[in-house]
């Protein structure tokens, strides 16, 4: 296979590579692909759990036990979103996987997946709040005042309007996993960062091996944004997910409540 | 129907609500008039537990609302207009008239719907129901959110200013779907500052100041025999305006 040497010049380098180890990126990438697409998911949902237990408002009529539940399921929220964003996904890598391997056993792929959801969990808790905050007031009491307890109110009234709101955020969650599952090489994970690691390390030409592997990942974010885009026009448009904002509602960063008006 | 007694309500120190007692039969349409301020708001939020009182009662329909008991469910039969119409925008017409009837009464899609197309015919707007309601100009959208709350079978409407956010071209079909409820029967709690259409349409008109009723009267006493001076002071400078 490597009979003729590899040109010495960067594109020439970088085309020979390529053309010989074309399946190994495409390994990677299908991998990078899995992880961060799951992982949005996944974290999505995670984010919307957290958002919504850091909503909870204790109540002067809650009993004992229910006041104090809420406190500490929004205490443990608030302890998630800290050590999640405030350490290196490498570093939750590192010690999650060693840490959690002899116990569940898992592989590489599976703890990437988890780890990342759990990461981008933190971040979307965030998003999702600021997209609940982003929420007229008049909204909640309106479904309150139609009888509508706080549960289904949060998940047919104001969460639908602040995932809408809060789509852009979410959708550039996507494109920050894309390239940042490469951490994820430190626990062995056959992404696209350490497959080409892998190539360079076999044909010894880490410059003209890593062009390919930026522009990989340059069409890989490019073509997710444009996706996004284009859903993103879908959502704004009344036949889409959900309507487009009201005389009343706020834009995602706007932040602007009524307090329930005079 | 509804009897405050004795309500006070207060946000950290400052009291809003000083020792409120008031009345509303059955079918009767009681009008809220008073400068900006006066509390007006917070009391018809009250009725609704929007607000927790401090003290005081609010007895509806002989249960003590103050007391612990299933909000929701008293809720579902106390509606409440919003001056911002609130409606929700990522829901068509229809959907904002059956989102509640479906989740709290339990009702299937067909019954919903029919009570939604009733109500929306009621109120003028039954071939908006495939709307989104972003669309709809502000008399439109104000008219939804009512049939939206009589989807319920409330025995009660509170409105809060429903037509002061409208243009004021749109007032007169709004208010005229109003009255046409005051004929119907229902019980009303409402919050204006249209004059006229207090004395058309109330049975009692409540003028309050500061927190405190100063007077509550038939309109044709109120509005012509004002007793107290703050009550015609307040009239005058509606006059005036
Ligand atoms: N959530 C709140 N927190 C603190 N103060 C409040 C709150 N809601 C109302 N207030 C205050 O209570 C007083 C009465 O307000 P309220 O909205 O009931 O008046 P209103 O008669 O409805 O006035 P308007 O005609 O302007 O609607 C005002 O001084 C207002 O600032
Ligand atoms: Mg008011």
């Amino acid at each position: 296979m490597n009979r003729v040497p590899l040109p010495p010049d960067l594109i020439g380098g970088a085309l020979g590579i390529y053309e010989r180890y074309a399946p190994l990126f495409w390994f990677g990438v299908r991998n990078t692909l899995i992880i961060s697409l799951s992982a949005t998911v996944i974290g999505l949902f995670i984010g919307l759990f957290f958002a919504s237990l850091k909503q909870l408002k204790i109540d002067k009529k809650d009993n004992t036990i229910v006041k104090f539940s809420k406190v500490v399921l929004r205490v443990i929220a608030n302890l998630y979103i800290e050590i999640f964003r405030g350490t290196p996904m490498i570093v939750q890598a590192i010690f999650l996987y060693h840490g959690l391997r002899p116990i569940i056993g898992w592989t590489p792929l599976t703890a990437g997946i988890v780890i990342v959801s759990i990461n981008t969990g933190a971040y979307m808790a965030e998003i999702i709040r600021a997209g609940i905050q982003s929420i007229d007031n008049g909204q909640y009491e309106a479904s309150r005042s139609l009888g509508m307890n706080h549960l289904l109110t949060m998940v047919f009234v104001i969460l639908p309007q602040a995932i809408k709101n809060a789509f852009p955020a979410i959708g550039n969650e996507f494109v920050v996993n894309i390239k940042d599952t490469a951490v994820l090489n430190v626990i062995g994970v056959s992404e696209l960062y350490f497959q080409s690691t892998a190539v360079a390390g076999i044909v010894f030409r880490f410059r003209d091996t890593f062009l390919i592997t930026a522009l990989i990942y340059l069409f890989l974010t490019f073509t997710t944004t444009q996706l996004l885009r284009i859903a993103e026009k879908k959502l704004d448009t009344p036949e889409g997910l959900v309507g487009a904002s009201s005389s009343s509602s706020k834009n995602f960063f706007g932040f602007k409540r009524k307090g329930g008006s005079s | 129907m509804i009897d405050i007694q004795h309500l006070s309500k207060s946000f950290g120190k400052q009291e809003v609500l000083h020792d409120i007692s008031l009345n509303v039969q059955e079918g009767e349409v009681v009008c809220l008039i008073g400068a900006s301020g006066s509390g007006k708001s917070t009391l018809l939020r009250c009725v609704n537990l929007l607000e927790t009182p401090n003290a005081g009662k609010i007895v509806v329909d002989d249960i003590d609302i103050t007391a612990s008991f299933n909000i929701d469910e008293y809720r579902t039969k106390v509606g409440m207009i919003f001056q911002s119409f609130n409606l929700f925008p990522h829901l068509n017409v229809l959907k904002n008239c059956t989102l509640a009837q479906r989740k709290v009464l339990k009702r299937t899609v067909e019954e919903a719907e029919q009570i939604a197309y009733e109500n929306l015919k009621k109120v003028g707007m039954i071939d908006f129901a495939t709307m989104n309601v972003t669309k709809l100009s502000g008399g439109q959208k104000q008219r939804v959110a009512i049939a939206r709350a009589l989807c319920m079978n409330p025995k009660i409407l509170l409105l809060d200013e429903p037509t002061s956010a409208l243009d004021p071209e749109l007032v007169g079909e709004v208010l005229d779907v109003i009255k046409d409820l005051a004929k119907s029967g229902l019980t009303m709690l409402i919050v204006t500052h249209e004059m006229s259409f207090a004395k058309d349409v109330a049975d009692k008109v409540v003028f309050m100041d500061q927190g405190v009723v100063i007077e509550a009267e038939h309109p044709s006493i109120l509005f012509n025999n004002p007793k107290h001076e703050r009550t015609q002071a307040f009239l005058a400078r509606i006059v005036h305006q």
